[in-house]
């Protein structure tokens, strides 16, 4: 597995499931042995969730929070809360994720 | 006696149509705030002073940044124009042409030729589809006119009378900003009336109104090719109303029951915000909802 960084600001603020989904994608394809991807197949039996799950997921569909928290689990990784800023007009498109 | 007709005729129009405007004075609930001009390679925007409390020209534009320059003409502006008008040249032109006629507490001037001309107490010809403000015919002739009233082609009718259905079903203690117009719509056989949307209570001013697509920094087609994906286009707007709502989940809830229109074009989404006072906690302005209006027909 990679290592995790510790500083929490090389991670993206979870706004929505949509991030939560990219978050989950970007970690499970470094996961794996040598930095490879891991399968959605062993970071289900990991987590203890099933394959779909992971795939609902990755899709920005809703999961419980438990599961969710599972998943990140894997990775070590936990939450933190933090502001939401407005966007501006540089981060607009970023921000609600439309392109 | 032909060259006096001649200089008559150039008095009352003093504004030649063709003449190219470079800079336009903005103005923020009647309170000059900032610039806005246009060079060979873009636009530009600045506020008239540092202070980072007054008030927002737009929600992506916060006063913390002074000047803000980018290609395209800034999209709390262009979404007055219509679809093609924010890439034509002379969008500063049209902007003032159109001064007047557009919801929201920002207003123009030529610096050059500061012109202010009175809103008209009965609508202009108006289209199927099409909208414009006047001044209340009823308002006493004492006071200064003010364009305090929208008025509708009679075609729009049946649709506002189902917005109000979904007001009513969706936010039957009307908590929500969205849609209290309807409640007030009269048909008077011309045309169809209401209080314009973005006007505050007891009329002391103006709310900042902004289009769904202009807070996405989006243009219009953009707008309409996302509402074309389905998932998506649900979810950003949900996400909109996240971002900047208070009373989101009831928003969501109303905006649920619009989504078709919206995705069909008939109906658009908007923001409306007061700005902070002087005393307020937060130097953001305080967003009160979406609001929806019948969208206006291409050009």
């Amino acid at each position: 597995m990679t290592e995790i960084p510790n500083n929490p600001n090389e991670y993206p603020l979870l706004k929505n499931q949509l991030d939560l989904a990219t978050l989950v994608r970007t970690q499970r394809l470094q996961a794996g042995p040598k930095g490879g991807k891991m399968t959605a197949h062993t970071l289900a039996d990991l987590a203890g969730v099933s394959r779909d799950t992971i795939f609902r997921i990755e899709r920005g569909e809703d999961v419980s929070f438990s599961t969710a928290m599972a998943v990140l689990r894997v990775f070590g990784l936990g939450l933190s809360a933090a502001p939401v800023e407005w966007p501006t007009l540089n981060t607009a498109q970023q921000h609600f994720k439309t392109l | 006696m032909a060259h006096l007709e001649h200089s008559a005729t150039t008095f009352q129009n003093p504004v030649t149509t063709h003449q190219r405007i470079q800079t336009l004075q903005v103005f923020n609930g009647g309170k000059p705030c900032g610039w806005l001009g246009q060079t060979a390679t873009g636009f530009w925007f600045h506020y008239a002073s540092n202070n980072p409390k007054q008030h927002w020209v737009s929600l992506l534009m916060p006063p913390r940044i002074n000047f803000y320059q980018q290609a395209e003409l800034f999209p709390v502006f262009a979404q007055h124009l219509g679809a093609p008008a924010g890439s034509e040249a002379d969008a500063l032109s049209q902007l003032h042409q159109i001064n007047g006629q557009q919801l929201g507490s920002l207003s123009f001037a030529n610096p050059d030729n500061p012109v202010v001309t009175p809103p008209p107490r009965t609508p202009p010809w108006l289209a199927a589809g099409q909208r414009a403000l006047i001044a209340n015919p009823n308002t006493s002739a004492v006071r200064r006119p003010f364009a305090d009233t929208m008025v509708h082609h009679p075609s729009c009718w049946p649709l506002i009378q189902t917005l109000q259905q979904l007001k009513k079903q969706a936010d039957p203690s009307n908590r929500l900003h969205a849609l209290r117009w309807t409640l007030y719509a009269q048909h008077t056989g011309q045309w169809v009336q209401h209080p314009r949307p973005d006007l505050a209570p007891y009329q002391q001013h103006l709310y900042g109104f902004e289009a769904a697509h202009a807070v996405l920094n989006l243009n219009p087609q953009q707008f309409n090719a996302l509402a074309e994906t389905n998932n998506k286009f649900e979810q950003v707007l949900h996400e909109v109303a996240r971002t900047y709502c208070k009373n989101f989940s009831a928003e969501i809830e109303l905006l649920q029951l619009l989504l078709p229109y919206i995705r069909q074009g008939c109906l658009g989404a908007h923001l409306v915000y007061e700005q902070s006072g002087a005393q307020a906690k937060s130097q953001k302005p305080e967003v009160l909802g979406l609001e929806y209006l019948s969208a206006l027909p291409p050009p």
